[in-house]
């Protein structure tokens, strides 16, 4: 069942805004009052696929509310997990009973020991600790994708998940023949990490004595490459304060609030690293920025002093806001947040710019919006 | 040229050429690898490492100039298997994604803290204006940092 | 990446320092902190053929209250400028510029007397130590001599040093509870500045340096002229660029960057800087 709201385009305003205060007062952009552009034409329709009085209307009626009342959100659908269509993955029980994850993604700070161990674990009951990943070697993974394009949880992690419900499977029928019981009678526990005959838990069979006792025959194992039914979309708002130095066109990015819906997620503090990095990147681009070529086409921002790779001295902390919507498209409900904060930040930084001096007639100012662009946008529009 | 430099409590004596950068001493005379190069230009502070308890960029100073003196690398911070508790702090905050600017963040914090115990938040964000990232957005470096001045 | 290769001598007084630059001549360089020095080497836009490392001459490192102004030694580094209690109260100008410098990695290094000999119009300490009116003391073989600051600066990273010279000392006046202010324009925080201006001001006396406003630190002296003239801070700081010459480059036009001269002018002479 779905709820649809629809909200007028004049309220509204254009579609990236970020919400600005320039010196000397306090310059939050109004709508149409403004010489902002004409555009988008049509009403924007949120479109909730929940009930009525759940969450997720009630996030979405109180978002649209704020969105009426001032503008200053870019807001953004993107598309990932579109590249490759799954993924491989395999779960090994070892001789201790712990687990080793072989997986096709590549992760280079993302964090995907913990989080494969977290979809493993809630398979298996085998505790995160005891669960080590394999990645990159492709004499162990022979079949991997590899991570980029926001894929990794939702066609990995996923490939994690299936996989390790399998081997609950396997280890199910391995028991069931120790135990002297029938596959259907089996249950793991998972808080002892353990398999017993449903009503009778004293007598117990651990992940290593299934692994033991398949030892002669290949292991306790599962793999399998998982394929996802396509791919996803997330969307946020991002908010971005900016200050102006009218005087002299310097940007100070003085405070950004993020809200992504990338889906179910798995873990909040290696999601939030995701969209703080992102955010400061696309800061980065709205503000500093920027690949330069002499009139002879040689670069002239080759090294990190020339090109302005921006510190922590020139960015505020960021809001993360909490929204998920799972999608249905893979087994865990995850979209990909990698890409997230980029894409909402880059528009929302610029366009604070832009909204801080429309107030002297400025209608656009290209990135990098650097002080000096700023304020000859200021001179030739005064 | 003769040098004598003592490195994580260990005294070695090298022989190199003048030309020799500090960080290329550590890591490719001694192995420590842990300091990275991330530039040309002194501006990243990945190499960034203590001489004579202060935190300086290694790619900017000569092994030759280091002569008789102490450095600290990030491997040298560990006691015993314990984590120094800048580092502990990185790992509870995640302040660090790739890793690769962490050894010089680390060690650039560790000498930040040394210098100005309780700073607030501006101060470290400033007190880190040598050292890049890409990775994290300084978000929870910064929370590191500030958690690990709190817990002193 | 790698400097090209060089022989390196250590100098233990600065009469040898002088004796081994007179002997090598041009293909000598000193080595103080190195944090002008070796960026240029690693880029091979400076390959001397000789290091001479006068970093453990002794006594060449301190700040003294010398009565009428304070003297640093040429070794004096960043930092210690920075944090000097002497110069909080004799000569704030000049510690709060060197807080500027660079980052803290490179403030435990790069010494006062490295960046000055350097002579880079981009830098923040040559003009502010020649806002401030300071006299650089230098020795030679024939002995000691006091140069001007504003004598120092010939040339593109040119200065009043003989070849078979070494700065020593630097002199600052003591500013005398004069209001003072520095406004570094920059990108990022560890950048250089696009346009720096340290100034003071006591009274119709003032003193104005501007940073990377021409091939040379430069002495705003038409603002200085109008000040004493009565004018106002504001329109005085209008001839900020008068005697400057400032290049386009890939971080500001020639223009943008008068303009911000008038500005931070202003605002330095308006209001101490915290």
């Amino acid at each position: 069942m779905t709820q649809e709201k629809t909200y007028n385009r004049r309220e509204v305003g254009a579609l990236a805004m970020g919400a600005a205060l320039a010196t000397g007062g306090l310059g939050l952009a109004t709508s149409s009052a403004q010489a902002q552009s004409n555009w988008p034409s049509k009403a924007i329709r949120f479109v909730v696929p929940f009930a009525p009085g759940g969450t997720s209307e009630i996030v979405a009626r109180s978002v649209a509310a704020e969105l009426t009342k001032q503008l200053g959100v870019s807001v953004y659908v993107e598309i990932t997990g579109g590249v490759g269509n799954g993924e491989s993955a395999k779960v090994e029980i070892q001789d201790n009973g712990h687990a080793l994850i072989y997986t096709g993604t590549s992760p280079h700070g993302q964090g995907h020991a913990t989080s494969w161990a977290m979809l493993a674990n809630e398979q298996t009951g085998i505790p995160i600790e005891n669960i080590e990943l394999v990645w990159g070697d492709t004499d162990l993974v022979p079949i991997g994708t590899g991570t980029m394009g926001s894929r990794s949880l939702q066609q990995g992690g996923n490939a994690v998940f299936a996989v390790a419900a399998e081997l609950v499977n396997k280890a199910k029928s391995v028991a069931a023949r120790l135990l002297e019981a029938s596959e259907e009678d089996i249950v793991l526990d998972k808080d002892s990490g353990s398999f017993h005959v449903a009503g009778t838990p004293a007598v117990a069979k651990t992940w290593a004595d299934l692994a033991l006792a398949e030892k002669q025959s290949g292991g306790l194992v599962h793999s399998d490459v998982i394929n996802v039914s396509g791919a996803t979309f997330p969307f946020g708002a991002h908010v971005a304060v900016v200050e102006v130095d009218v005087e002299t066109g310097k940007v100070t990015h003085i405070a950004h609030t993020a809200c992504d819906d990338a889906g179910k997620v798995l873990n909040p503090m290696l999601l939030e690293g995701q969209i703080h990095g992102g955010v400061a990147q696309g800061a980065a681009q709205a503000l500093l920025e920027e690949v330069s070529y002499d009139p002879d086409g040689n670069p002239i921002t080759s090294n990190l002093a020339d090109y302005a790779f921006i510190s922590a001295a020139e960015l505020p902390s960021v809001t993360v806001v909490h929204m998920e919507t799972p999608t249905p498209v893979n087994l865990i409900g995850a979209k990909g947040i990698g890409e997230s904060g980029t894409i909402g930040a880059t528009p929302a930084v610029q366009s604070a710019v832009v909204d801080a001096v429309s107030q002297f007639g400025v209608k656009h100012i290209d990135m990098p919006t650097t002080a000096e662009k700023v304020w000859a946008a200021i001179q030739s529009a005064r | 040229m003769k040098v004598t430099i003592t490195v994580n409590g260990t005294t070695h004596e090298s022989d190199v050429e003048p030309r020799t950068l500090l960080v290329q001493y550590v890591r490719e005379s001694l192995g420590l690898t842990g300091t990275n190069i991330g530039c040309d230009t002194s501006s990243c502070g990945a190499c960034s490492l203590h001489l004579n308890g202060e935190s300086v960029k290694s790619c900017t100073v000569l092994a030759v100039q280091a002569d008789g003196g102490s450095v600290t690398t990030i491997e040298g911070l560990a006691k015993d298997g314990v984590m120094h508790p800048m580092q502990q702090a990185f790992m509870e905050n995640h302040g660090l994604q790739c890793g690769y600017c962490t050894p010089g963040m680390v060690m650039a914090a560790i000498g930040l803290l040394n210098e100005n115990p309780s700073p607030t938040e501006e101060q470290v964000r400033i007190g880190l204006e040598g050292n890049l990232c890409r990775c994290t957005g300084y978000h929870n470096i910064v929370k590191s940092v500030l958690a690990c001045a709190n817990n002193k | 990446m790698i400097p090209a290769p060089f022989d390196y001598k250590r100098a233990s007084s600065a009469a040898e320092a002088i004796s081994l630059v007179s002997e090598y001549g041009e293909d000598a360089k000193f080595l103080a902190g190195g944090h002008s020095l070796l960026p240029l080497m690693k880029l091979r836009l400076a390959q001397p053929a000789v290091l001479i490392d006068i970093a453990r001459i002794e006594d060449l490192s301190y700040i003294r209250d010398a009565g009428d102004h304070i003297s640093i030694g040429a070794m004096t580094r960043h930092m210690d400028v920075e944090k000097s209690p002497i110069l909080a109260e004799h000569a704030p100008l000049l510690s709060f510029a060197a807080s500027h410098v660079g980052d803290p990695q490179v403030r435990h290094r790069g010494t006062i007397g490295g960046s000055i000999a350097h002579a880079d119009s981009a830098s923040d300490l040559p003009a502010t130590t020649l806002a401030l009116g300071a006299t650089y003391v230098v020795q030679g073989p024939n002995g000691t001599r006091e140069i001007a600051a504003a004598d120092f600066y010939v040339g593109f990273l040119e200065s009043a040093l003989a070849p078979d010279e070494m700065l020593t000392e630097i002199r600052v006046p003591k500013m005398n509870g004069a209001t003072w202010g520095f406004q570094k324009f920059n990108r990022r925080a560890q950048d250089w500045a696009i346009v720096g201006v340290a100034a003071w001001k006591r009274g119709t006396e003032s003193g104005v340096g501007l940073v990377n406003m021409g091939s040379v630190p430069i002495l705003a002296t038409s603002v200085a002229k109008a000040i004493a003239g009565g004018a106002s801070v504001s329109d005085a700081a209008k001839l900020a660029g008068a005697e400057a010459e400032p290049q386009s480059d890939l971080n500001a036009s020639a223009e943008y960057r008068v303009h911000l001269a008038e500005v931070l002018v202003r605002r330095a002479l308006e209001s101490t800087s915290k």
